[in-house]
């Protein structure tokens, strides 16, 4: 990969930043809500509120306030909390580790199941082993993450007291909220593995090393998975890229205080520096992921060249 | 490998049984009453503990025992709350040396605690850790315990005396506060008259986003330094409201509280100091040693966030935290079943109803309103949606409040409404009806049945559903709401009945909700704002109370309770009509 080529990508998403903190600036700005009314409650006097307001430069026109917010950005500066008065990118840094360690964990235990898993269905298709692993793939991306972690939370952590109930901490904390995100993905990785495996598996060059006596040797086997992980990790890719903007619902249920959680809250609370911090946190995050997705895919397919 | 399968499901198996076996009950050893009371009318529990044993404290040794017996015998009341009691309700009196050897338990387990941690977990996220700014109750509550006002509501909402000693009325429209000597902020500073004058004028500040602002800026014009402890606060007239709404003001440090750090590390005279804050994650506080006061006993107290009930609720019942707010209708009957876990209830200074639009025909005629209070069935909602955690309005004013009257009523009667909108000349107008959901536990189910309700009785209502933020700030236009009746709710901070008719009532104020103006009303909360008498006081908020319940400018519905989670063990402690909690005197029994 040249440096010439990172540094066209790395132009080429400046437009589409831009374009993600503009939507969802404008989206925000429209929804009804004050979220200094919100701060203050419904007793607030008019003057106070609109003080308040203008004190915090709410008062600006939209284009004012969004050169401001992009402006500050540029400088690295994202803004302050409304709700909070701390800057939103300490709260940012704070959320972003427990995002990032729940994405890790669920993402390993969905690779280390959903793999082989994939693999070994494609190597026997339509045995009972196979129909076995597409009736559990389907049932993991079906179960409501929602109701799996509180059915968990019920099981585990009340009745049996193996494990805490919810909160971030060692671990032990991250074990349930991992096994609640974890059954979709691996659900979709045996899915993609399996179909992708089978392609290859198709393929003329392994047909002619069959041919050739080779059977399926650790040799063949390594260069068929190779072909193979090329629309895993595209997927995997578009997956993380998700995750990292927070897995609300499985942070809700945990308490876990991840990126979605913080954005979620913002949201309610019409605390637009945080959500504007946040949309373009995860954009960044997202391009990163691609870029590294494509740096993947020139590693295991050597034709694939970029200039 | 078959023999590993076998074991292994041989332990699943076993773990399986294991877990579905029920746990055994440990007997209660047997209390004997050494004689019954019935309630009457004004008793409170310390009341009759003094009357009974000459001593306040043994109140709690009265609850205990009464809920002994009432587990056997249900004709003994069961006290949820040790403020709460209803004049009817049998308590049992123990003996007069069982009560010692109860007082002293406590107070042994009292001392025990002292070296414990309590930890509880609330609902929603703390934002800034200003209290000035925070007006969350459950923030503010845990604030609270960092810092103090002049005067505040203990848990039976008596006004007592915190940061000033005394208080005395100097002249008609200024109060002499007499202030604490000795006390420093936790970083040091000296709590004095400065620091007085310099909250009160930072709260009035309309710049300044502080949310009790409302309450003051109408009602103080300023605060005088006297001397170094003493400080006049005048007011703008005569007010009998000056006390109550004194006790949402806390004091700060005035060096301090124009750093930075004011919004991060909290510093206030209270008898808990700030540990630490992450945000979505946990507030710890510790327990001052050098407080002027009685000291607390737990010596840590940590505030988990926990955003999802039943989530919530598992934490409580497996013993990881010893209190829960945000106490759904849902989560009560696993709470009362368990044996670890038990509510804490009181009725709030709320009051949830739904505001008509007292300007739109046909709605501008109050046998209209009248029409739609008789056409819904309170009682029912209360008792089923709601399940028991609200009791049906008896008043515009909630029953906490000074002179709620609590004869007032609009039975379920759909005759009297179809009479009445007969009466009122009702042509099946539409009438569109929203609940913003997601602000008051059920309320989408509630609203759904008062709009089942009025279609029972003929009206041609049109029910819509929303966020509350959105449906709030579109009914906040007032005469251009694109509603003609919302549901919602007002909270009587500093639970003040003057404050809650002058916001709701008074024509000035009505507009973004109801535009209810009637003029006799208007002089009445005017006449009750400027008099200092008390029984005068009391005559006029009657006149006021069943005037309005006559005019109908609300369909009023129902009072919500507070209802609070707690360990079986934890004592010492119970909800609050003003919906704060506070553990100064909280502690673990044995």
């Amino acid at each position: 990969m040249s440096f010439n080529y990172l540094l066209r990508r790395t132009l080429q998403a400046l437009p589409l930043l831009f374009l993600a903190s503009l939507v969802v600036f404008l989206l925000i700005h429209i929804t009804p809500g004050d979220p200094v009314r919100l701060m203050l409650g419904e007793q607030a006097s008019d003057e106070q509120v609109a003080a308040v307001r203008a004190r915090m430069g709410l008062d600006r026109s939209l284009p004012e306030q969004y050169l401001s917010f992009i402006g500050r950005a540029l400088q690295g500066d994202l803004g302050t909390s409304i709700r909070a008065a701390r800057p939103t990118a300490e709260l940012i840094g704070l959320a972003l580790p427990a995002t990032l360690l729940l994405t890790a964990a669920a993402l390993f235990l969905a690779v280390v199941i959903g793999l082989p898993v994939g693999i070994l269905a494609a190597l026997r298709p339509s045995s009972l082993f196979d129909n076995l692993a597409l009736f559990l793939a389907l049932l993991g991306q079906s179960i409501p993450s929602f109701w799996l972690g509180l059915t968990l939370i019920s099981f585990i952590a009340l009745r049996w007291r193996l494990l805490p109930t919810s909160g971030y901490g060692d671990w032990q904390h991250l074990v349930l909220p991992a096994c609640s995100l974890a059954p979709f993905l691996a659900g979709l990785i045996i899915r993609i593995t399996r179909t992708s495996f089978i392609e290859v598996l198709r393929q003329d060059y392994i047909r002619t090393a069959y041919a050739k006596g080779f059977a399926l040797s650790p040799v063949v086997f390594r260069h068929a998975l190779r072909n193979a992980l090329l629309p895993i990790v595209t997927i995997l890719g578009l997956q993380t890229g998700a995750l990292l903007g927070g897995a609300v619902v499985t942070e809700t249920v945990f308490g876990w205080p991840g990126v979605g959680q913080l954005a979620v809250n913002a949201l309610s609370d019409r605390d637009y520096p945080v959500v504007q911090a946040v949309v373009l946190v995860s954009a960044l995050i997202f391009i990163g992921i691609n870029l590294l997705v494509d740096l993947a895919y020139s590693i295991l397919d050597p034709r694939i060249r970029y200039q | 490998m078959k023999k590993l399968i076998n074991i292994v499901s041989l332990m699943i198996l076993l773990s399986l049984i294991l877990s579905l076996s029920p746990l055994q009950v440990l007997a209660q050893s047997e209390i004997a009453c050494e004689s019954d009371v019935v309630v009457q009318a004004d008793d409170w529990l310390s009341k009759i503990a003094e009357k009974v044993y000459g001593d306040v404290t043994a109140y709690q040794a009265i609850a205990d025992a009464t809920n002994a017996k009432a587990a056997a015998d249900n004709s003994y009341a069961t006290i949820d709350n040790v403020n709460v009691i209803e004049p009817g309700w049998k308590l049992c009196i123990p003996a007069t040396g069982e009560v010692e050897a109860m007082l002293q338990q406590s107070a042994a387990a009292q001392a025990a605690s002292s070296d414990q941690e309590l930890i509880v977990a609330i609902a929603q996220d703390i934002g800034a850790l200003d209290i000035r700014k925070e007006g969350s109750a459950a923030s503010f509550s845990l604030l609270r315990h960092i810092y103090e006002p002049l005067v505040w509501f203990d848990d039976g909402m008596q006004l007592y005396p915190l940061l000033a000693e005394s208080w005395e009325q100097v002249d008609d429209t200024t109060m002499r506060f007499n202030l604490r000597q000795g006390v420093t902020f936790h970083n040091g500073n000296p709590f004095n008259a400065e620091a007085v004058k310099y909250s009160l004028d930072k709260v009035l500040d309309p710049n300044f986003p502080a949310w009790m602002n409302f309450a003051l800026v109408d009602l103080v014009k300023e605060a005088k330094v006297i001397d170094e402890y003493t400080v006049d606060i005048v007011t703008v007239a005569p007010t009998p409201s000056l006390l109550w709404r004194l006790t949402l003001l806390d004091m700060v440090d005035p060096q301090y509280a124009e750093t930075p750090e004011m919004d991060t590390r909290p510093n206030g005279t209270g008898p808990y100091k700030f540990v630490e804050f992450t945000p979505s994650q946990q507030f710890v506080m510790e327990r001052n040693d050098d407080y002027w006061g009685d000291k607390s006993n737990f010596k840590r107290v940590t505030a988990r966030i926990i955003p999802e009930a039943g989530t919530r609720l598992a934490a409580l019942l497996a013993g990881e935290v010893q209190m829960i707010n945000a106490v759904s209708p849902e989560m009560l009957a696993q709470i009362n079943d368990s044996d670890t876990a038990t509510v804490t209830t009181a009725p709030t200074a709320r009051l949830v109803y739904v505001s008509i639009r007292n300007d739109r025909p046909p709605l501008d005629n109050p046998k209209m309103r009248q029409a739609l209070n008789y056409a819904i069935d309170k009682q029912t909602i209360v008792d089923t949606i709601l399940q028991d955690i609200a009791v049906v309005a008896k008043s515009p004013l909630p029953p906490s409040l000074r002179s709620a009257r609590s004869d007032l009523a609009y039975p379920y009667d759909p005759e009297k409404a179809k009479q009445l909108l007969t009466e009122a000349g009702y042509a099946g107008e539409e009438i569109i009806f929203a609940v913003g959901a997601g602000r008051y536990p059920n309320d989408d189910q509630v609203g759904q049945a008062i709009a089942a309700y009025m279609q029972d009785v003929g009206i041609n209502v049109k029910f819509e559903q929303g966020e509350w933020a959105t449906f709030n700030t579109e009914n906040r236009k007032g005469k251009e709401s694109p509603f003609d009746a919302f549901f919602q709710g007002w909270s009587a901070d500093a639970l003040d009945p003057v404050l809650m008719l002058t916001f709701l009532f008074k024509s000035e104020n009505t507009e973004s909700r109801t535009s209810y103006a009637n003029p006799a009303v208007d002089e009445l909360i005017s006449e009750a704002a400027l008099t200092n008498d008390p029984a005068q006081l009391d005559s006029l908020l009657n006149e006021i109370q069943g005037i309005v319940w006559d005019d109908a400018p609300f369909i009023f519905m129902y009072i919500p309770k507070e209802v609070l989670g707690i360990s079986s063990n934890l004592k010492g402690f119970s909800a609050r009509p003003d919906e704060f909690f506070f553990f100064n005197d909280a502690y673990f029994a044995q």
